[in-house]
């Protein structure tokens, strides 16, 4: 019996100390040596999800490059405002338009994402050559994202419950030389290694090796496996940080994904990245969609 | 050249055990060579690679890609695809290709690919899914799986057959995979994946290759039942051990050194240059025949003494046999100017083999027969012992003395001729049989690429190549509503044509998802700019190289793939020229054009294009050129002619047989008609030569020469077009169509041939009596 007393508050306290280590909202974290690859993991998503900041915008380019080196350009300008609102579920609201090509410009898409993970995003297209909005559905998690390199979860829908995490070990990054850039990134950068496998299975990868960045806990590289724990796919981010209002936030400047078995690449570039600077919610709405500025 | 030739002969045999060292050591080297030949068929020696239609094939391919492409259908015996083991196979089967190194993975296409989408559109919107992302599990998702796949008119009939009795996987694979590691992936998943409740299907040109690719060595085995055959056939002339042994071993060399040539010049054996050896031993046999026959006659005539013989034997046969293979090296040479891989390289196969039976048949021969003991004089006798080919040919000497039954055989012989005109009007060209011509209906091949046909109406792709004049020229609504109305009047107009599909059935999907599922709105929207968003919100949905093969990804290149119910002639060039007419009269932007034929379509289109008037041209060559040699040999133009127009009457006669059989023209013929032609009249100059031989050295009348001549040079003859005939005919058991029916064909020429000379020269010399026998 005492035993069991023991097992039971001992599982109460486990679940209460995850509770209380969830990070929350609109605070800047960072990971330190001793944290357990879960409290790693927590402040990875919630950087990659720019959950310390209100609101952003930036303007990005995508580069899509072959192995024939051949390129092709799109361009967008992006807002999010991040809400974190338990009384409707409202996580955070993102808009994207696209700016080019000039066959397109005007394009845009309005996405919702809720507190609860197991909610579906909704999304909205704005067609402007027929002045229609469209509400479409969100791809599956293993469809790609808008056409790159990188799918649906890699970029938005992937969440700290979908996977187990072991800390492998503390290292120094070995650096990321970018064929775009021409310059090596990260080198000899302090870094937790962290495996990560998904719950699901199967599933198109069988785990993913990350390193996540101590300085700033943003996840600077991944290697993905396949299910015949092949290497098919890298993943580089360039986390910037910015000083706001006296806290650090770190942006992600640079993306480049790599398919290893078709050699070819996605770069996406950030550009004029501003944090908290006061969008408002009404900017999220089917209307502004409409009137369709940029 | 009389003084060249004594000087030869005699040095072949003073310095005999040179020559034969330097035989060995060749031979040696040669044998070394042979070690790196290896088998390999490559496709495109089936196709004039230089036509238009094949250099719009080459175009798509570097473009659109899709040259690996392969089919696997999946067949329960019992109820229908929808259920969970089979689903969860086609499942299986696509994850393992996505897996699978070299795999273009944008253009899998099965019921579980990713870029097989399920869209559903209402007054809201619309939404997109996987068409199976994972097998169902439930009756319910069985149900549902159903209705999604009745609905959509790109899946149901196409992906999954009517009858719900089987389903199509569809992969393609980079450039960079040879087709045998494809050939053994594809059935490794057959074998893993077949059980007593599924059949598994695969085919496409890798697959083609790999069975080819896996029939061709077992030719070789042919090779041993040629050498029986032959033994067999040289017994019959000889009645000796060494009238059997010395062909084989002389027409072995030569076959040696032609493979070592063949491979020492870095050529492989494919299906047809795997062919040069058979001709080349049977070559070599019959040339080395002429020498054994000589050599017994002359050891019965002559002191018996092996050494004497030998020269004496080279002296007479030098020039012969060096017009001999002069002649027989005129249809391997008019065939290297053949557009077609397949026939080139035979050819020069052929001339390597033909360079090397010179000197196996004269330098060898003559060298062997000199080491050898004289042959006792039993053996002489049984040699020129009557046989039935001596009554018959007797039989057919004595119907050209005869005045009344000559004429009897030149009539008929023509009469035959002219109905044959008729036949060869019946000769449609090329071939009507579904699947590749080149394996037999039956084959294992075949059966595949039917039951894929039948089940999914897939047929025979004709591709039109799209070129614009810059990058995003397809997002006009202009160039898509040309592209649109050619295929709605190719769909119209040619009655082989089933289904086209192009940019715009995607462009027509988009806008009717658009405007809440309302059939009416399947069309091409007016304004450029919602082209051009369709086409970006297309491009979003899948990965990079995920785009559909029918537009390039800045928009610069499309094509249109039309389904052809078959490949007859008359339907690839009603398609084609429905094509051409529809461009002359409708097509009006300028900033597109059409290049039209691309597929299999094409590559057969080119083929048969090629084919009729090549047929022609390379006959007209091969006959000029051996008209040429006749009256040159001859000295008179009168000895061409009559050695030339029955070679003529004859190959009409044997296509006017072939019209009666329905055969269709497919490219063997040009090779069996210049080889026939090259190789047949070497029958007539033997006969010919003879008879000339024996008025020059006794005087005496035409008849008895003749008779003379047929009962020594005619048996030679026989002999030496049955052991061709028997050399080319054991082709018929290969695996490999292309080779039985140029087997077939060419053994059946060739013996046609000598039996026509047999027959009918007589009767033309007695009624002509020509006066150049006599000079």
């Amino acid at each position: 019996m005492k035993k069991l007393c023991l097992v039971v508050l001992g599982i109460a306290m486990l679940a209460g100390y995850a509770r209380a280590s969830d990070p929350e909202y609109f605070k800047v974290y960072k990971p330190k040596t001793g944290m357990s690859a879960d409290e790693i993991m927590k402040i990875e998503y919630f950087v990659k999800y720019t959950k310390f900041a209100h609101d952003a915008s930036f303007y990005g380019k995508a580069y899509f490059i072959d192995k024939s080196g051949s390129v092709r350009e799109r361009e967008t300008t992006r807002l999010r405002i991040t809400l974190g609102r338990k009384s409707d579920d409202i996580a955070y609201k993102d808009l994207v338009m696209f700016t080019a090509p000039a066959q397109v410009k005007g394009l845009a898409t309005l996405t919702w994402t809720y507190m609860n993970p197991k909610r579906q995003q909704d999304s909205w297209l704005w067609i402007p050559s027929l002045k229609k909005i469209r509400k479409i559905s969100t791809a599956n998690a293993d469809d790609s994202f808008m056409g790159t390199d990188f799918t649906i979860e890699d970029i938005l829908t992937r969440r700290f419950e979908d996977e187990t995490y072991t800390l492998l070990r503390e290292d120094n990054f070995k650096g990321y030389f970018s064929d775009f850039t021409k310059k090596t990134y990260y080198q000899d950068a302090p870094c937790f290694v962290i495996e990560a496998k998904p719950k699901r299975s199967p599933w198109y990868y069988s785990k993913r090796i990350l390193w996540v960045d101590k300085a700033t806990g943003g996840g600077i590289y991944e290697e993905m496996y396949d299910p015949n724990g092949k290497l098919f796919k890298t993943l580089f981010k360039k986390f910037q940080v910015y000083n706001v209002n006296a806290k650090e936030y770190p942006a992600q400047e640079l993306l480049e994904g790599k398919d290893v078995r078709t050699g070819h690449r996605t770069v996406i570039t950030n550009e004029d990245i501003r944090f908290d600077i006061g969008i408002a919610e009404d900017q999220f709405t089917e209307q502004k969609l409409m009137q369709s500025r940029w | 050249m009389k003084k060249f030739v004594d000087w030869f002969s005699h040095g072949l045999i003073r310095y005999r055990y040179g020559f034969l060292v330097l035989c060995v050591v060749i031979s040696g080297f040669f044998t070394f060579q042979v070690r790196n030949l290896s088998f390999k068929t490559n496709l495109g020696d089936f196709y004039p690679l230089k036509h238009p239609y094949l250099k719009v094939q080459n175009r798509l391919t570097e473009i659109f890609g899709g040259l690996n492409q392969v089919s696997i259908a999946v067949e329960v015996k019992k109820g229908t695809v929808l259920n969970f083991r089979t689903l969860e196979k086609v499942w299986r089967i696509t994850n393992e290709l996505y897996l699978t190194e070299g795999i273009n993975a944008g253009r899998l296409v099965s019921l579980s690919a990713r870029k097989v989408k399920h869209v559903e559109a209402n007054a809201e919107g619309f939404t997109t899914d996987w068409l199976m992302h994972d097998p169902p599990k439930t009756e319910e998702g069985l149900e549902e799986l159903k209705e999604r796949i009745l609905r959509n008119p790109l899946v149901y009939g196409l992906l999954v057959s009517k009858d719900f009795r089987a389903t199509l996987i569809q992969a393609d694979f980079e450039s960079g995979i040879s087709s045998r590691e494809i050939f053994t992936l594809l059935e490794g998943i057959k074998k893993q994946y077949e059980d007593k409740d599924h059949a598994i299907y695969i085919s496409g040109q890798p697959v083609l290759q790999g069975w080819l690719d896996f029939y061709l060595p077992a030719i070789t085995k042919l090779f041993i039942l040629t050498l029986l055959a032959m033994s067999w056939a040289l017994y019959n002339a000889f009645k000796s051990k060494r009238g059997v042994i010395l062909p084989l071993i002389s027409a072995a060399m030569a076959t040696l050194w032609g493979l070592g040539l063949t491979a020492f010049f870095g050529f492989k054996l494919t299906p047809s240059t795997v062919l040069a050896p058979f001709l080349v031993f049977a070559l070599g046999v019959s040339h080395s025949v002429q020498f054994i026959k000589l050599y017994y006659e002359h050891m019965s005539r002559y002191e018996r003494n092996s050494k004497t013989v030998a020269i004496k034997t080279t002296r007479s046969l030098f020039i012969p046999a060096f017009t001999g293979l002069l002649t027989d090296g005129i249809g391997p040479f008019t065939l290297f100017f053949v557009p077609l891989g397949m026939v080139r390289s035979l050819a020069i196969a052929i001339g390597f083999g033909i360079i090397s039976i010179f000197f196996s048949t004269v330098v060898l021969v003559p060298n062997l027969l000199s080491f050898m003991k004289p042959p006792r004089r039993l053996e002489v006798i049984k040699e020129e012992r009557t046989t039935l080919t001596n009554r018959m040919l007797g039989y057919f000497a004595k119907l050209a003395i005869h005045k009344k039954s000559r004429w009897v055989v030149i009539i008929s012989f023509f009469v035959l001729t002219f109905i044959a005109l008729f036949g060869m009007s019946q000769l449609q060209v090329g071939d009507k049989n579904p699947g590749s011509s080149l394996l037999f209906p039956g084959s294992p091949y075949n059966k595949a690429e039917k039951f894929i046909s039948d089940k999914f109406g897939t047929a025979e792709p004709y591709y039109i190549f799209i070129e614009g004049r810059h990058q995003d020229t397809f997002l006009s609504s202009r160039a898509l509503k040309e592209i649109d109305s050619l295929q709605r009047y190719l769909e119209r107009e040619v009655k082989g044509v089933g289904r086209t599909l192009s940019l715009v059935e995607y462009i027509k999907s988009m806008n009717m998802i658009m405007f809440a599922g309302d059939a009416r709105e399947f069309r091409i929207p007016d304004n450029d700019k919602t082209i051009a968003e369709y086409l970006f919100l297309y491009s979003l949905t899948g990965f990079p190289g995920d785009f559909d093969p029918v537009v390039n990804p800045n928009y610069e290149y499309a094509n249109i793939k039309v389904d052809l119910r078959d490949h007859k002639a008359d339907t690839m060039q009603e398609a084609i020229q429905k094509t051409q007419e529809w461009i002359a009269r409708y097509h009006k932007d300028k900033t597109i054009d059409f290049q039209y034929a691309g597929g299999n379509v094409g590559m057969l289109a080119a083929t048969n294009q090629i084919l009729a008037p090549m047929l022609t041209v390379n006959s007209l060559q091969t006959s000029f050129l051996v008209f040429l040699c006749l009256v040159l040999a001859y000295g008179s133009l009168v000895s061409g002619w009559l050695l030339i127009i029955p070679l003529v009457f004859r190959t009409l006669l044997v296509f006017g047989i072939l019209g009666f059989l329905r055969v269709g023209l497919t490219a063997e013929m040009i090779p069996m008609v210049a080889l026939g032609i090259g190789f047949g009249d070497d029958f007539g100059i033997y006969i010919v030569s003879r008879i000339k031989e024996i008025l020059k050295e006794g005087g005496g009348s035409l008849k008895d020469a003749l008779g003379e001549a047929m009962s020594t040079s005619g048996k030679a003859v026989f002999f030496t077009g049955l052991t061709l005939t028997i050399g080319i005919a054991t082709w018929m058991f290969s695996s490999i169509l292309m080779q039985v029916r140029l087997g077939a064909l060419l053994g059946f020429f060739i013996f046609f041939n000598a039996i026509g000379t047999l027959l009918v020269l007589p009767s033309m010399l007695m009624t002509v009596k020509p006066k150049f026998l006599r000079q």
